[in-house]
């Protein structure tokens, strides 16, 4: 058919007005296409990029938890919410570890965005995890609690009716373990002889040995866990001690019998200390009834010392480290010691760390009275401590011998010790950033 | 003929494309809400007042009129023994737009130091 057309450009010039307008509307429609579509994609990026970099800060962070449990091992691809993580670490100088964390989303393998960040923190070591260890026997007496981990290199003798329970309600710290593991398979590791009773406070418990542990049917707890022969990281023998002695002594004020009135008293002859000797054998003694205040000092004497009866010992913290000498006991105090007026505990450190010691390298009297000794900080000594009676101990207590705890003993673990005392590695302690910067992934 | 199928097209184009812009638009929104409450946020983290154990309404609000939003937050604690805890924080921010349901979700951890 043909059209009947009087004016042929009339028609040709609708054709190219339709052209144009449709390459018009086409080039808008694009250009509106592109726009949103980068808009779309922009708002996408923003996304899945905060997802990748939270999912990378999460690994450091969870690798910082670990590592304040001593775990410094590298982080596997490890989903999380969306996102995958992992984290790789080395060490970076004492102390110092270098933590590398890469956050993909949705995951490594299909990733639509990574991030990574790269972390150098300090962990500067704390306090041990136990409030009681010994490296030979220990004996703990009857009507005693204590409220934290034991642990132990050697044999745990158990008094009537002793107690164990958590430092703070919900620490769950309420085990005992020794790594004693001696050659005949049928020696007793953990004794509960007879009358002896030992109860775990606090649920889901522990009592671990690497050999036997006798007369279990003294022992009580709910779902406590009874393990002989155990080869877990839980009975590993310890290192002793815990305390970082050479970082403490580099710290300490050297006490000898040259310069004990100049450091102790003020320049005033045998008031309130006295040496009993200038020999090896002598020792510095706080006199009975007078009051002495550490002032924040930690102090190195190289003889043996003794706080007298009724000595008031405070306000302030201090250390007591005792590096050479000769006589019976390393640190003595006598009977009825007490913490200065609006205390309620002595805050002193007690270190015996050398010296030859007739009788125990640390002692706590009280004469059995019923007012107890009261004292916060870290006890320890190279051989054996003892505490008498109505003993009071808060922090961490170590022997590098063998422990006597005499009856109505209470030791209650804490890291709050006084003079902020050095630790050896081995304790996560607090954490500090030093940088923290975002690299490629 | 052609013009007004190129002129529907182009109208379909747009107003797809401004569906999209608003769901982008939203979406960025909703992401600053969420980002800001956990930065605005992360110093408290270690207090034990901010914890829950299942996703806790924070605040409600509109990213825009007639675009109601929820921001969520739950914040778990984990323990890997004495020393070693951490938290868990998670932040939802859900709308509905168009009767459609829409979600962000971020989430990180935050170690305790000391």
């Amino acid at each position: 058919m043909i059209r009947n057309c009087k004016n042929p450009r009339e028609s040709g010039a609708s054709l190219v007005f339709a052209l144009f307008l449709m390459l018009f509307l086409t080039l808008i429609s694009f250009s509106l296409v592109m726009l949103i579509s980068h808009e779309t994609k922009s708002s996408s990026k923003l996304h899945l990029s905060q997802q990748a970099l939270y999912a990378a800060e999460a690994g450091v962070e969870r690798k910082i938890a670990q590592l304040r449990e001593d775990d410094s091992a590298n982080i596997a691809l490890t989903d999380f919410f969306g996102a995958q993580y992992e984290v790789s670490i080395s060490a970076a100088g004492s102390d110092h570890w270098a933590i590398t964390s890469k956050g993909y989303v949705p995951s490594k393998a299909l990733a639509r965005d990574a991030r990574a960040v790269q972390v150098t923190v300090l962990v500067t070591p704390g306090a041990p995890e136990h409030a009681l260890a010994f490296a030979g026997s220990g004996a703990i007496g009857a009507n005693s609690t204590i409220y934290g981990t034991v642990r132990s290199n050697d044999i745990i003798t158990i008094g009537n009716n002793v107690k164990i329970t958590e430092s703070s309600p919900g620490k769950g710290d309420a085990s005992m373990y020794t790594s004693y593991d001696p050659d005949d398979a049928n020696r007793v590791t953990i004794s509960l002889p007879s009358g002896a009773s030992l109860e775990f406070l606090v649920a889901n418990q522990y009592i671990k040995s690497r050999s036997k542990i006798e007369a279990q049917s003294r022992l009580s707890g709910t779902n406590l866990t009874i393990a002989e022969n155990d080869t877990s990281s839980d009975t590993e023998p310890l290192d002793f001690p815990s305390a970082d002695t050479d970082a403490l002594l580099a710290t300490a004020l050297e006490v000898t019998p040259d310069n004990y009135n100049e450091i102790l008293n003020a320049g005033v002859e045998d008031i309130p200390w006295s040496l009993t000797d200038p020999g090896a054998t002598g020792i510095f003694e706080l006199a009975g009834g007078s009051m002495w205040d550490p002032g924040g000092i930690n102090y190195n004497f190289n003889r043996g010392v003794k706080f007298g009866v009724g000595a008031t010992i405070g306000p302030d913290v201090g250390s007591v480290i005792v590096t050479s000498g000769t006589s019976n006991y390393g640190i003595e105090f006598d009977d009825n010691v007490q913490p200065s007026a609006g205390k309620t505990h002595i805050e002193l450190n007690v270190l015996v760390l050398d010296g030859e010691w007739a009788a125990k390298d640390v002692i706590f009297k009280t004469g059995g009275g019923g007012g107890g000794f009261f004292l916060r900080g870290y006890v320890y000594g190279s051989a054996d401590v003892e505490g008498d009676t109505n003993i009071n101990l808060e922090g961490v207590v170590e022997a590098g011998g063998d422990l006597t705890l005499d009856p109505k003993v209470t030791v209650t673990h804490s890291n709050d010790i006084p003079m902020d005392l050095p630790w050896k590695d081995g304790y996560g302690g607090s954490v500090t950033i030093i940088s923290w910067q975002e690299v490629s992934p | 003929m052609i013009v007004t199928y190129v002129s529907l097209a182009f109208i379909q184009t747009l107003m797809n494309n401004i569906k999209a812009e608003k769901l982008a638009k939203f979406k960025t929104m909703a992401y600053s809400e969420a980002v800001n409450w956990i930065e605005n946020n992360r110093p408290d983290f270690d207090a034990d007042a901010l914890s829950t154990t299942t996703l806790t309404v924070v605040h409600t609000g509109e990213l825009a009129e007639g675009v109601p939003y929820t921001l969520e937050k739950e914040i778990t604690l984990s323990s890997l023994g004495d020393n070693g805890k951490y938290k868990t924080i998670r932040v939802r921010v859900s709308w509905t737009e168009r009767g459609e349901d829409k979600e962000l979700i971020y989430a990180t951890i935050k170690a305790k130091y000391d």
